[in-house]
């Protein structure tokens, strides 16, 4: 490919990449608007005023997603290394992955519309715990199919060499599993908190509303059409994954 | 000191131990010679407890231990590979079995640095595994297995990916070491020189038993064993070429 070819593939695609969120940055601060300006009239850092405001709670609510979603994060990646683990030693692995497959079979909405009446039941509807849990209903599967090719015959001989060296389950977890697997464990806590943090299907049907996090307000306000607060929602929306992302780019793009 | 009573195990319709009865006394070292897929692995397995046998009882100095956790056991076992944990120095290597038994740090350094003398790793105390020859990795291997102390060693082709001049010089640093600490052990090997090299007694396994032998002679006499064909071998070519000597 010549030089010249690439720069311009080079320029498209960071254009690609780029333009929406800038698109959306310039939405949070124009005033008004109008078609077929380029660019915006006026613009006003009001709508970014208003977002710290009480009652447009958008920063509230980014605060909640941000917990449900490291809360979800950390309970997924933590329950799949372990349960990953034995199945790897399990006769019926093979059985148990396959179901674990399974949430994906269904869109996330469809899915939620199958578990609402169970959340109804055990009371857990339209509360922080409930959309945590119904999170991690797809968080963990997704979390145990990522770690289900790495339990190697070799890390699994060197736990038990470090067993019959004398370490209880508890001390190969703390002085060899996880210190081996930091890699993956980086990649399992950033994807399933991706996954809880983008997820709207779940939050707005088992949350009723009443757990207004991020998702679900960017939504609401483009059914108010507003987009100006749903242009800022979005851009917190995007922020802390690509902080996450610059974060772990250098376990992250080693594992890719 | 080890006492293996009517061991069994089968994967399926595959016997591989058969009412497997055996003993190791105090301070022996057991060489175990079989062919490939003999079941010697298994029983080592089972002896460190990452295996369950289908049935049978092993006694370590008198007490039963087939209940208990590989941990408590008190059997190291040594695959053919080191092992050695990749994110750990060779310092923190050897003091594994040490840390996770939570011992007071100054006799830890003691204790680590001392067998690090001894097995001539001294000057390599904070290089990284990857960093460490073959024969070293091997070194420092066998440093964290002992320095705990084990009741009963439990080796698998230790030496088998070492260079023929490693592998000699591990089998005699291993021998003056086990004799050292009194340490008792089952070598499990393939190579019949290795297996008479390093074992008090040597055992074969063949059809999911154990036939010990009470001395080398009766090892050498018995042609399943293999060594009268291998001696018979070396024995032929020195006779021809003594007499292609002659000739000349």
């Amino acid at each position: 490919m010549k030089p010249a070819i690439g720069k311009i593939l080079w320029v498209l695609l960071a254009t690609l990449f780029v333009l929406p969120a800038a698109y959306l940055l310039l939405l949070s601060f124009s005033s008004s608007w109008h078609f077929p300006m380029l660019f915006p009239d006026a613009l006003t850092s009001k709508w970014w005023a208003w977002s710290f405001a009480s009652r447009y709670a958008v920063i509230g609510g980014m605060g909640l997603s941000l917990a449900i979603a490291a809360g979800v994060s950390l309970i997924s990646t933590l329950a799949a290394f372990l349960s990953s683990r034995w199945m790897a030693l399990s006769r019926h692995r093979n059985g148990l992955l396959l179901l674990a497959y399974f949430p994906f079979v269904l869109s996330p909405v469809v899915l939620a519309a199958a578990i609402y009446i169970f959340f109804v039941r055990l009371g857990w509807n339209g509360s922080v715990a409930g959309v945590i849990f119904a999170h991690f209903l797809i968080a963990y599967p997704y979390a145990v199919i990522l770690f289900s090719g790495y339990w190697n015959e070799r890390l699994l001989t060197m736990d038990a060499l470090a067993a019959t060296l004398g370490a209880g389950s508890f001390q190969r977890y703390r002085r060899v599993l996880f210190p081996l697997s930091r890699g993956v464990l980086a990649l399992a806590l950033f994807q399933t908190f991706l996954i809880s943090w983008f997820e709207y299907g779940l939050s707005s049907y088992i949350g009723m509303g009443r757990v207004p996090v991020l998702t679900v307000q960017v939504y609401r306000y483009i059914s108010e059409a507003n987009p100006h607060m749903a242009a800022v929602a979005s851009l917190l929306l995007v922020f802390p994954p690509l902080l996450m992302l610059w974060v772990n780019k250098r376990f992250l793009i080693r594992l890719i | 000191m080890l006492e293996v009573e009517k061991l069994k195990k089968s994967y399926g319709r595959e016997t591989v131990l058969r009412d497997l009865s055996f003993s190791v006394r105090e301070g022996d070292i057991l060489s175990i010679l079989g062919r490939s897929g003999s079941g010697k692995t298994t029983l080592l397995k089972i002896l460190a407890g990452l295996k369950e046998p289908d049935d049978g009882e092993v006694l370590l100095r008198g007490r039963p231990v087939l209940h208990l956790p590989p941990q408590k056991r008190g059997m190291v076992y040594l695959y053919q590979e080191t092992l050695l944990f990749p994110h750990l120095n060779v310092f923190e290597n050897m003091a594994f079995g040490l840390r996770v038994r939570k011992l007071p740090e100054k006799e830890i350094r003691q204790r680590t640095e001392q067998l690090l003398d001894e097995l001539g790793m001294a000057g390599h105390s904070g290089k990284m595994p990857e960093q460490l020859s073959g024969g070293q990795q091997q070194r420092v291997a066998f440093g964290r297995a002992l320095i705990i102390n084990p009741t009963l060693l439990l080796l698998d082709e230790p030496f088998g990916k070492l260079d023929s001049r490693t592998r000699e010089e591990m089998q005699e640093l291993f021998l003056r070491i086990c004799r050292e600490y009194r340490i008792s052990v089952l070598f499990v090997t393939h190579d019949l020189k290795e297996a008479l090299c390093m074992g008090d007694r040597i055992a074969r396994m063949e059809q999911g038993q154990l036939k010990i032998y009470a001395q080398r002679s009766d090892f050498i006499r018995d042609t399943a064993s293999g060594a009268k064909k291998e001696m018979d071998f070396w024995t032929g070519i020195r006779e021809e070429s003594k007499k292609k000597n002659k000739d000349q």
